[in-house]
C-alpha cells in the first residue's frame, strides 16, 4: 500500500496547483478576458513567495526544527505574498485590456516575457540565489510537509493520504475549489461576472459595472496565478530558477478542457496530473514499469491522452462569448 | 567627467538614430500598407485631422494666391503640417515613444540594482551590437529563427488562429532536417535543399493536426497547439539518441554534415567569421512573399475573411476548414523552416534531448506582436530584437544579467499595449503645452500692454 500513497502523495503536489491556476483562468474568461499571463504571473508570484520564505526565514530562525506553526506559518506568509504579487502583475494586464480595449494577447505576452527575464535578471545581479553567480534559489519544501499530525495521521486511508508527507496547499486548493464555486454560481457577484463574459451589453444595460466586475475576474485570476506558482515550486522543486516549466499554458488547456466548469476543471486537471505523474512516479506501479516504456513516451502520453478526449467531447464545448472581445462602454 | 559627456553624447546619437530608423521604417511601412486593426478605432479623430488638414490647405491658398515667388517654400510647408497632422505620422511618435520607455525602464532597472555601472551599461545596450562586422553578421542571423516563427505567429492570427505551437513546430521541424542531413547522401546543394523540404514539410504537418482537430473535432487551437508543443520536444528527445544520428561524445545529433550545411556564400568572410548564412536572404524573402500571398491572392483574401468572420466568409462560399487547416500548416511550415536554419547552419544550435519548450516560438510571438503581425514590420522587428539581444551578451562584463534585453522587450510590448494612452496624451498636447509656456505669457503681455 505505500505504493499507492507514495504515488498518490506525487499525484497530488501536481494536480493541486494545476487546477488552482486552470480555476484562476476560468475566472478571468468567465469574466471575458483572455488570460494567457497566467504563465508569467506564476513566475513572478512563485519568485516574491519564494523571496519571503527565504529571507523571513532566516529572519525568523527557521529550520527543521522550529514548531509546526512557525514554519507553516511562513509558509502561508508567503503564499499571501505570492497572492498580492499576482494581483499587482495581473492589473498590469486588467489596465490594458479592459480600461484600454487593447489587444489582450499583446499585454498578456508582454507579462509573460517580462517575468522569467527578471527574476532571473534580479536573482543574477541582486546575488539573491543560493551562492554567488547562481540562478538557482534554494527552496525548502521539506520543511513544509508535515510528518506526524497527532489523531489525524491515524485516520485510516485519509490520514495517510493527506495527513503524512503531504502540506497545506492540498486544503487550500479544495477549498479554492470550492470558493470558486459557490462565487460563480451561487452569488450576484458570480452572475455578474457570467454576464459579462457571455453578453457584456446585455449585463451593461441591467446597470452592471463591466469593467468593475471584469477586474474582479481577473485580479482574482491573479492571485489565483501567484498562489499555483507558489505551490508548484513549495511542492515540487527544490530550488527556484524563474521557470515554472509551462504550467500557466497547461493550466489554460486543462480550463478549456475542463470547459470553463470549476468541477469539471478538477476532473481535467486530475485526469492530466495523473497521467503526467506516471512517467516521474512509475516506480511506485510495478507492473506497469515491467512493461518497459521508455520515460519519454510515458512524458508525451498525458499529451497525447488530453487530444484524443478533446476529440471526443470538444463537440458540445463552448467558451464564454464576449471572452477575448475587449468592451467599450457606449460601443466603438 | 568627460567620459560620462561623451557617453551621454553617444546615447543621445544613438537615440536619434534609432528613432530615425524607426520612422522612416513606419513611413514606408504605413505608405503601402493600409490602417490595421489595432487603429481601427481612431477613424473619428483621422477624419477630424483630415478636415481640418483641408481647411487650413484651403486657408493657405487664399490668403496667399499672389506670392507665387514663394510657392515651393509654401509647399514645404505645406508637407511638413501634412506629415504633421497624418495619422501615419502620430503612430511613429507613439511607437518611438513606446520604444524609448521601454530603453527607459530598462535603464531604470539597471540603475536601481547597480548604479554604479548603469551608464556604461546603458551605453553597450545601444553600440554593442555594432561592436564588430562579425557580431553585426550574429545580430542578423540571430534574426532567422525568430522572423520565422514570428511569422508563423502572424500568419494564423490572420486568419483568426491562435498558434501558441511555433515552437513544437520549430523544434520538430529542426530534427527532421537533421534527420535527413545525417542519413542521406546526397550532393551539396540538392542535400540541403532535401533537408529545407523535409523541416518544411514536417513543421506543416506538425502544424497542420491542430487545424485539422480545430477544424473537424472544434478542439480549441490554443490546447491544440500547446498539446503538440509537448508532443514535439518529447517526440524530438527520443529522435535525438538514435544511435545513426547520435553524438554520444557531445551527448547531442551530431553534426558533421558539410554537405547539408547551409550555404553561407562568403557572408562569413564579409562579416568577419560571423555564423551568418543565406538563411537571412531566405527569410526575408519569404516574409515578402508572405505578405504578397495575404494581400495580393485569393488564398489570402480567403484566409483573412474566415478571420475576421467566419460566418459570413461561410455564407459567401468560403469552406473555413479548408481554409483553417491551410493557415495552420502554412504556419508550421514557417516555424519549421526558423528551426532548419537555427540547426542546420555551419555553426548551428545543438539539439539534444529537451524538457522544456523551446524559446524562439515565443519569442516569434513578441516579435509578431510588435509589427502588428505586418509581414514586412516582421523582417524588422526580428532584427531589432535580435540586436537588443546580442547587445546584452556584452552586459554581462559590467555585472548585469543578458536577461535585461527581455525585459526592455517586454516593457516595449507592454507599450504597445498601453499605446492608446500615448496617444491621447499626444492628442491633448501635452508635450506643447510643455515646451511652449513662455510664448502664452508673452502673448498675454502683448494683450495687457493693448488693453
Amino acid at each position: 500500500m505505500s505504493n499507492f500513497y507514495n504515488f498518490m502523495g506525487l499525484f497530488l503536489m501536481s494536480f493541486i496547483p494545476l487546477m488552482v491556476v486552470a480555476i484562476g483562468a476560468m475566472m478571468s474568461e468567465k469574466g471575458g478576458v483572455t488570460n494567457i499571463a497566467l504563465e508569467g504571473i506564476m513566475i513572478l508570484g512563485a519568485f516574491c513567495g519564494v523571496l519571503v520564505v527565504k529571507y523571513l526565514g532566516k529572519a525568523v530562525g527557521m529550520n527543521a526544527d522550529s514548531s509546526m506553526w512557525l514554519i507553516q506559518g511562513v509558509y502561508l506568509f508567503g503564499m499571501l505574498i505570492a497572492a498580492v504579487a499576482g494581483i499587482l502583475v495581473a492589473l498590469l494586464h486588467a489596465f490594458a485590456s479592459i480600461n484600454l480595449a487593447a489587444n489582450q494577447i499583446i499585454s498578456a505576452t508582454a507579462i509573460n516575457t517580462l517575468a522569467p527575464a527578471l527574476v532571473v535578471f534580479l536573482t543574477m545581479t541582486l546575488s539573491l540565489g543560493q551562492v554567488r553567480g547562481s540562478d538557482e534559489i534554494e527552496v525548502p519544501y521539506a520543511l513544509f510537509r508535515f510528518k506526524e499530525m497527532g489523531f489525524l495521521s491515524k485516520i485510516p486511508f485519509i490520514g495517510d493520504l493527506f495527513f503524512k508527507d503531504a502540506n497545506l496547499s492540498v486544503f487550500i486548493g479544495i477549498a479554492i475549489l470550492i470558493t470558486s464555486y459557490i462565487v460563480l454560481y451561487k452569488t450576484r457577484l458570480g452572475l455578474r461576472i457570467r454576464a459579462c463574459g457571455e453578453h457584456p451589453e446585455a449585463a451593461d444595460s441591467v446597470g452592471i459595472n463591466v469593467y468593475k466586475t471584469r477586474y474582479f475576474g481577473t485580479l482574482a485570476s491573479g492571485a489565483l496565478a501567484g498562489i499555483g506558482g507558489y505551490m508548484l515550486i513549495t511542492n515540487i522543486y527544490t530550488v527556484y530558477n524563474g521557470t515554472v516549466a509551462g504550467y500557466g499554458f497547461l493550466a489554460m488547456a486543462v480550463m478549456i478542457f475542463g470547459n470553463w466548469k470549476p468541477f469539471k476543471i478538477a476532473l481535467a486537471a486530475a485526469f492530466f496530473s495523473f497521467l503526467t505523474v506516471l512517467a516521474s512516479g512509475i516506480a511506485y506501479i510495478p507492473f506497469l514499469e515491467n512493461l518497459g516504456f521508455s520515460n519519454e513516451v510515458l512524458k508525451m502520453l498525458p499529451f497525447i491522452a488530453t487530444l484524443v478526449v478533446l476529440i471526443f467531447f470538444s463537440k458540445t464545448n463552448q467558451g464564454p462569448r464576449a471572452n477575448g472581445v475587449p468592451y467599450q462602454k457606449g460601443g466603438n | 567627467m568627460s567620459t560620462t559627456v561623451k557617453i551621454l553624447f553617444i546615447i543621445l546619437i544613438s537615440l536619434f538614430i534609432l528613432g530615425l530608423f524607426i520612422i522612416s521604417l513606419k513611413f514606408i511601412l504605413e505608405k503601402y500598407y493600409p490602417r490595421s486593426k489595432k487603429n481601427k478605432k481612431q477613424p473619428e479623430v483621422q477624419e477630424l485631422s483630415k478636415e481640418e488638414e483641408s481647411k487650413e490647405i484651403v486657408e493657405e491658398e487664399k490668403v496667399e494666391p499672389k506670392e507665387e515667388k514663394q510657392k515651393e517654400k509654401f509647399d514645404f510647408k505645406e508637407f511638413v503640417t501634412k506629415v504633421r497632422k497624418s495619422p501615419t505620422y502620430k503612430s511613429f511618435k507613439v511607437a518611438v515613444i513606446s520604444i524609448l520607455i521601454g530603453i527607459l525602464l530598462g535603464f531604470l532597472i539597471m540603475v536601481i540594482t547597480k548604479p554604479s555601472s548603469s551608464l556604461e551599461g546603458l551605453k553597450r545596450l545601444f553600440i554593442g551590437g555594432f561592436r564588430s562586422k562579425r557580431s553585426i553578421g550574429d545580430v542578423l542571423a540571430d534574426a532567422v529563427p525568430i522572423m520565422l516563427t514570428g511569422l508563423a505567429f502572424a500568419f494564423a492570427s490572420k486568419t483568426g488562429l491562435f498558434n501558441i505551437g511555433a515552437s513544437g513546430q520549430f523544434i520538430v521541424g529542426a530534427v527532421f532536417a537533421l534527420y535527413a542531413a545525417r542519413l542521406l547522401t546526397l550532393p551539396p546543394v540538392i542535400h540541403w535543399l532535401v533537408c529545407v523540404l523535409a523541416g518544411v514539410l514536417a513543421g506543416a504537418i506538425w502544424g497542420a493536426i491542430p487545424g485539422i482537430l480545430k477544424a473537424f473535432f472544434n478542439v480549441s487551437e490554443v490546447i491544440g497547439t500547446i498539446m503538440m508543443n509537448y508532443i514535439g520536444i518529447y517526440l524530438v528527445s527520443i529522435m535525438a539518441v538514435y544511435p545513426p544520428v547520435f553524438d554520444s561524445l557531445y551527448n547531442r545529433i551530431a553534426i558533421n554534415h558539410p554537405t547539408a550545411w547551409t550555404p553561407v556564400i562568403g557572408l562569413d568572410k564579409i562579416f568577419g567569421g560571423s555564423k551568418i548564412d543565406i538563411g537571412i536572404f531566405i527569410a526575408i524573402i519569404v516574409a515578402i512573399l508572405i505578405f504578397f500571398i495575404l494581400k495580393k491572392t485569393t488564398l489570402g483574401y480567403q484566409l483573412k475573411a474566415v478571420g475576421y468572420s467566419s460566418t459570413a466568409s461561410k455564407a459567401a462560399g468560403i469552406n473555413n476548414k479548408k481554409n483553417i487547416i491551410t493557415s495552420m500548416a502554412i504556419a508550421g511550415g514557417l516555424a519549421g523552416l526558423g528551426g532548419v536554419f537555427a540547426y542546420l547552419a555551419k555553426s548551428p544550435l545543438f539539439l539534444s534531448g529537451m524538457s522544456s519548450v523551446p524559446p524562439q516560438g515565443f519569442e516569434g510571438m513578441s516579435v509578431a506582436l510588435l509589427a502588428n503581425s505586418h509581414p514586412i514590420g516582421i523582417i524588422f522587428t526580428s532584427v531589432f530584437i535580435s540586436y537588443l539581444k546580442n547587445s546584452a551578451e556584452t552586459l554581462q562584463i559590467v555585472g548585469y544579467n543578458r536577461e535585461i534585453a527581455s525585459v526592455i522587450i517586454a516593457s516595449i510590448i507592454f507599450m504597445a499595449a498601453l499605446s492608446k494612452i500615448i496617444s491621447i496624451v499626444l492628442d491633448k498636447g501635452f508635450f506643447k503645452k510643455l515646451f511652449k509656456k513662455k510664448p502664452k505669457e508673452e502673448e498675454q503681455l502683448e494683450v495687457k500692454d493693448n488693453v
